[in-house]
This record gives structure tokens, sequence and C-alpha cells, in this order.
């Protein structure tokens, strides 16, 4: 007989297919699961508060400002309301406008919010004569629900929470996406500062 | 003998099937997993292959990070969009629609695994996401491309009027590159194909009744936008070296007296093409504007809006909002009214181009046709918008009601009912004392403020009417209205978050008593 035929043979070749067979299972098996791993990895953090403001702020030096929210009416156009709201003490006016923008795009605790989750502050500039230049991101433009009564009132909740809480601000020039934009989200005008 | 035969094959058999084996192991790796190498700079990015009925395919998850396009994953559809166009992939078919260009069927059907988890043939590379992105995709071999960014390309534009009838305009390009001419109801678009252009547009006017107004749109990779004038008839194109000239002459019909005359009535369907305005069922998520849009491709993290696909009996503001407005305009052509359209089919048109259109036909009119839209159910009915000049806006009760302040509010600087705009004339707009002789564009509605109240209140009233609401006229600083030299106003004929407007406004008969109460109210205004 010869070694071809023989049971040691078999054996062996047998043995050989079954590491063979191992091996693609494994190589499969960490092949897919590395990749529903790194699919769980790009899921992008929820939005993070402010880390400028979060720095700067201390937790027991506490402000109450009025805030304003735009609320849709039902026969339109909708009113700004006024909210009382616990805010970080901060010297720096730059810090406390980025922490009064953030708070008026989080919305009102109760009710709707004309803000979408996606609105995010890019920066905001305050210049000396009393313009606060506040960059909105793309997303804050197109989240908002689409009428020009509500586009209206979003950048008014801005204004007034700004103008009326900061005394270094006067009025409001808003960009979007870092540019100078003709309209915030196709119906309003954005052209020159809204002021109060 | 016959134990030899046997053996003979028995060694044959035995020699074959463990290579076999061997081949089939290295080959089920290779061929399942053909992973596609993407170079983009000095970087390669790696599409994983997945394995389906013996297949490749690719995740379009992958192909979003790697090409920054956006998905929109809307149950049996998947809407892909890039900075140059829009593609819409159904699970199962292997067709690809398009909204720039005609329809590409895949290799092999697109398959949804999961939710948000969708996979292609490796050929829609090539056939649709190239024609998506800003970029050059270079087929380097079957497993491998790469991205390249648009060349710039500077270029001069020059204006010269040649009076009675002609305009001619010249593209002088730095280098040698050819230009596209796209031929548009109410414009001509030029682009530069395979380049990035950086524009210096002229410095004179045109015969704006050839062309109406000359833009750059920076939408993708940038387009001159030329509308055309109420007397433009045709254009002649030229192109000439040493140095590189595109030279464009635009001609009138008839010198002198214009072919079109003048229309009474300039109507705009609100948005259209890749601006869908708002949709049934998907108030708050706005699907972005050709405004808005113009500025999207300077800003580097700014992702294009992504319009989704419209299931039939959903409605969609452009298309209610031509469709309104050609309904709008039968009527009043009946009535013994002159119409012009700004635009008579599905098209982009941006803001500026819509004033300038109506300003080239000189109406008596121009009404703006849209669909409100508002986070909860509650506000419905009709508004009428006038524009309110920058240089007076502030936030007043007129605009805009601020409730009652709740008590003890504290380290507000002013109490808000006390609040009031101040008097028009004490802010100046920024370009007074420049240029005193000339009317800019952007205080062109000004001087119709008065007349343009006297059509809003008579156009909400005929609409309250009609929707048995008591809705009120608003004045907010409106893009659209500032720069059109007639009695103007934007009108939101009813709330799509409202299911009682949306109920209405999707029925025909009800469309067709809208167009007749703004057609009655335009007719009172106009007699």
């Amino acid at each position: 007989m010869s070694l071809i035929e023989s049971n040691e043979y078999r054996r062996i070749l047998l043995a050989v297919v079954l590491v063979a067979a191992a091996t693609l299972f494994a190589f499969l098996v960490f092949f897919l699961q590395s990749r529903d791993v790194q699919r769980a990895e790009e899921v992008p953090p929820a939005a993070a508060a402010d880390p400028e403001v979060l720095e700067a702020a201390d937790e027991e030096d506490q402000v109450e400002l009025t805030l304003y929210f735009y609320v849709p009416g039902t026969s339109s156009p909708g009113r700004l309301a006024p909210l009382k709201r616990n805010l970080a003490r901060l010297e720096d006016p730059h810090l406390m406008a980025r922490q009064i923008v953030g708070e008026v795009l989080r919305g009102p605790d109760q009710g709707l919010n004309v803000f979408s989750e996606q609105a995010r502050l890019r920066q905001i500039y305050l210049l000396s004569e009393g313009t606060a230049v506040v960059d909105l991101s793309q997303d804050t433009a197109r989240g908002l629900p689409g009428g020009a009564a509500c586009e209206y009132g979003a950048l008014r909740s801005l204004t007034r929470s700004l103008t009326d809480n900061l005394e270094a601000v006067d009025r409001v020039k808003f960009l979007v996406g870092g540019q100078d934009a003709p309209t915030f989200a196709g119906h309003v005008s954005i052209r020159l500062p809204f002021s109060n | 003998m016959h134990r030899g035969v046997k053996e003979a094959g028995t060694r044959r058999r035995h020699r074959w099937w463990p290579a076999l084996l061997v081949l089939l192991w290295a080959a089920v790796p290779l061929q399942a997993f053909q992973d596609i190498e993407i170079e983009i700079g000095s970087q390669v990015s790696v599409l994983d292959s997945a394995r389906r009925q013996g297949r490749s395919y690719y995740s379009m998850t992958d192909v979003a990070r790697t090409f920054d396009v956006r998905l929109n994953d809307s149950g049996r559809m998947l809407t892909v969009r890039g900075p140059r166009g829009t593609a819409r992939l159904r699970d199962g078919s292997s067709i690809v629609g398009r909204d720039r260009g005609p329809d590409v069927q895949l290799r092999e059907p697109v398959w949804k695994r999961g939710e948000d988890d969708w996979y292609v043939s490796g050929d829609f590379l090539e056939r649709v996401l190239r024609s998506l992105l800003d970029g050059r995709l270079t087929r380097l071999s079957p497993t491998r491309y790469r991205l390249t960014g648009l060349q710039d390309v500077e270029v001069e534009v020059r204006l010269r009027n040649y009076p009675p009838n002609r305009v001619r305009i010249v593209f002088e390009p730095d280098r040698q590159v050819p230009i596209r001419i796209d031929d548009q109801e109410r414009v001509l678009v030029i682009d530069f194909e395979q380049y990035r252009p950086l524009m210096r547009l002229p410095r004179e006017r045109p015969d704006v009744d050839i062309v109406a107004s000359l833009t750059f749109d920076r939408l993708g990779r940038g387009a001159v936008r030329l509308v055309k004038g109420r007397r433009f008839e045709r254009y002649e194109y030229l192109e000439l070296e040493g140095p590189p000239r595109h030279v464009l002459d635009l001609y009138s019909s008839t010198p002198g007296r214009s072919s079109r005359g003048h229309a009474e009535i300039v109507l705009d369907p609100g948005h259209g093409g890749r601006d869908y305005g708002v949709v049934e069922g998907l108030a708050g998520l706005r699907r972005g504007s050709a405004s808005q849009e113009d500025s999207e491709s300077q800003d580097g993290e700014g992702n294009p809006a992504v319009p989704q696909p419209i299931d039939p009996g959903q409605i969609s503001e452009k298309d209610f909002t031509l469709n309104l407005a050609q309904r709008l305009a039968a009527k009043l052509n009946r009535a013994g009214f002159s119409t012009v359209l700004t635009r008579g089919r599905d098209v982009d048109l941006n803001l500026e181009q819509r004033s300038a259109i109506s300003n080239g036909f000189g109406p008596k009119i121009f009404l703006s046709l849209h669909l409100g839209s508002s986070r909860g159910t509650a506000p419905r009915g009709p508004i009428v918008y006038l524009h309110r000049p920058q240089s007076s806006q502030g936030l007043t009760a007129e605009a805009l009601d601020v409730a009652e302040p709740q008590a003890g509010q504290a380290d507000s600087k002013a109490d808000p009912d006390s609040e009031r705009p101040p008097p028009r004339e004490a802010q100046q707009p920024p370009t007074a004392g420049f240029l005193p002789q000339l009317k800019p564009w952007s205080q062109a509605q000004e001087a119709h403020l008065s007349q343009s109240r006297r059509l809003a209140s008579i156009v909400q009233g005929s609409l309250n009417d009609l929707f048995g609401s008591d809705n009120r006229v608003m004045e907010i600083p409106l893009s659209l209205l500032e720069p059109v030299d007639t009695p103007s106003l934007l009108v939101e004929t009813g709330y799509i978050s409202s299911s009682d407007d949306l109920r209405r406004l999707k029925d025909p008969l009800f469309q067709e008593r809208l167009a007749e109460a703004l057609a009655r109210a335009l007719e009172r205004y106009l007699r």
C-alpha cells in the first residue's frame, strides 16, 4: 500500500482541511465582528455642552436671566415668551453670550423648540460698537420648521435674549456657516444686524 | 489487473482534490473581500466589501464617510446627496434615479441589509457617485480609485453694451478651459465644467432689457447665472484664443420697443428644483433653499441639505406653489390681466433671480406663493407677509408679540414691554450719504410699501374668508421682496404642519377656490 493510500495520510489531509476550514471560519467571524465594532464606534457622541463655557463656569455662582423663546401662535404669527433660567455667572461677556445663545438654541423647558437638535453656535464675536456677530451652523437654519414666521421668531428670540441681558450688545448680526448670507433660511433677510 | 486500475483512479482523485480545496480556500476571501481603495491626497481610504449571492457589495455608510456625501434613509428608499446632485436608490432595484441626468442601471440590485445599512455594487462609484461629487474620481484599477479636487481658474468678466440691441459679455479665464452654456427658460447658466472658477464680475451695468441680472452662483463648482431681460431674444457664442476668451453676444428682439410687452402681474412659485421647501409629514425638517445653498460650497464643514424622495400623494411646497401659480395665472388671464411666472417648471431659481425677473417685466403686482410650517400643529391658516425695511426693523407688537414677562426677572437690562423700535428716521441705512442720486436695489421695495400694505390687507382678508381664519398681515425683513420695484407680497397659503390646512391644501377643489380667492383679491386691488 502506497503512502497516499495510507490511513495516516488521510488523517493528515483531514486535519489540514479542518484547520483550513477553522481558520476561514475564524477569519470570517473576526472580520464581521470587527466591522460591527467599527460601526458602533462611529456613532457620534451626543451634542456636548459648550466646553469653553463649562470650563469657566462655577456651579455655585449662578445668575437668573430672562431668555426669550419663540412660541408659534394658533392664529400666527406667534410671540416671544420670556422665561427665567439660571446660568453660570461669567465675567467674560463673550462667554456669557455663548452661554445665552446655547440656552436659547436648547429651547424652553416645556413646549416646542423652534430650533432643531442639530442647531449649533459656531462662533460669536462681540464688536466694540455694540454688535454681536452670531455665526450659526448651516444645520441651525436647515432645521427650522420652514415657515417665514418661525424663521423670524427664531432670530428675534436670539436677538432679544442677547440685547436684553448683555450691556455690551445692542444689535446682532447673523452669519450662517461662517458666511455673510443674504437670508437665514430662505426668507428672512439677515443682510443687516437685528436690533431692539 | 483490476486492482491496478482501481489504484490508478484513486491516486488521481487524491492528487487533485486537496489542491482544489486549497485553491477554494484562497479564492473565497479574495472574491468575497475585494475591497476598493480610494486615494484622496496622500491618504488611502478603504471601502470594505461584503458578499451577497457571490457578488461583492460596498457599504453606503463607508461611501458617505469617504466621499463626504449625505445619506437619508426613508424606508425603502435611500437618498444620496453630493455637492453636484442627488441620487435615489431603492431597495431591491438596480435602477438609480438622479436629479440631474437620466436614470442609471447598476450591475446588481441595491441591497438594504438593515436600518441605515445599505449596500451597492462596485460600479456605483463610476456610474452614479462620480456625477454627484465636486472633485474628479479617476479609476486606476478595478479596485483602486483616485479622488482629486477641481482646479481653480481665475476668470475676468467684461461687459459692454452696444445700443440699441446687443450686450457683449466676455469671459477671460487665465488659461484655455472649456465652458458650457445651459439655455434655460429665463436663465442662461454658464459653467466651467472641470474647473472651479474664481470670478471677477464687471462693474458695468448691462442693458436690463436684455440682461436683467448677472450673478455668480457659488453652488457646487460655481456658475454664472444670467437672467434674461424682457426683450432678450437670442445669444451667439464665440471662442477665441491668445489670450483665451469666451464671447457671449446677447441680442434683444427689436430695438426700442418690447416684443414681449410687460406683465401686469408676476407670480412667483416659491422654491423649486433641489429646494423642495416644506414637505408634508416633514415639518421641522427643511430641505434647504436655493439662496441658502449659495453659501454652502463656501462652508468647509457645511453639508448640503438633503432632499428626500416624495411619495406619491405627499405634497411639497415647490410643487404646490407651481400648481397654484398656474391655476391663478389662468384665472387672471381670463379676467384680462397679463401674467408671467418666474418659473414655469421645476427648476432652481435663487431669490435675486426671482426679483430680477419681476423688475425686468415692470409689473403692477409681484406675488410670491409659499406654504407655512411650524413646530406643532396649532398654527393654521394663511399669512400674508410684507417687507419691513431692515433700517426700521425691531421687535414690535406688530411684528411679533412679547408675552407678559414673569415677575421678578433679574438682570434684565430693560423691561421688554417698554421696548419699541426707534423711529424710522432715526436709523439711516448704511448707504445714506453715499450716492444720494441713486436708489440701491435693497431699498427698491421701500417706495411701494404703502401700496404693498393695501394689497396685503385685501389678500389677507380674502384668504381669511376662505379659511375661516383671523390671521394678521406680518411685516418682516424679506430678502426676496427687498429689491422688488413694485407692490409685492409673500403669501403662505396655509400651514402644511396643520392637519386641517393640509387636508384642504391637498384637495384640488380647494386649490381651485384658493386660486379664485387670490385672483379676486388681486383684481380688487388693480381696479
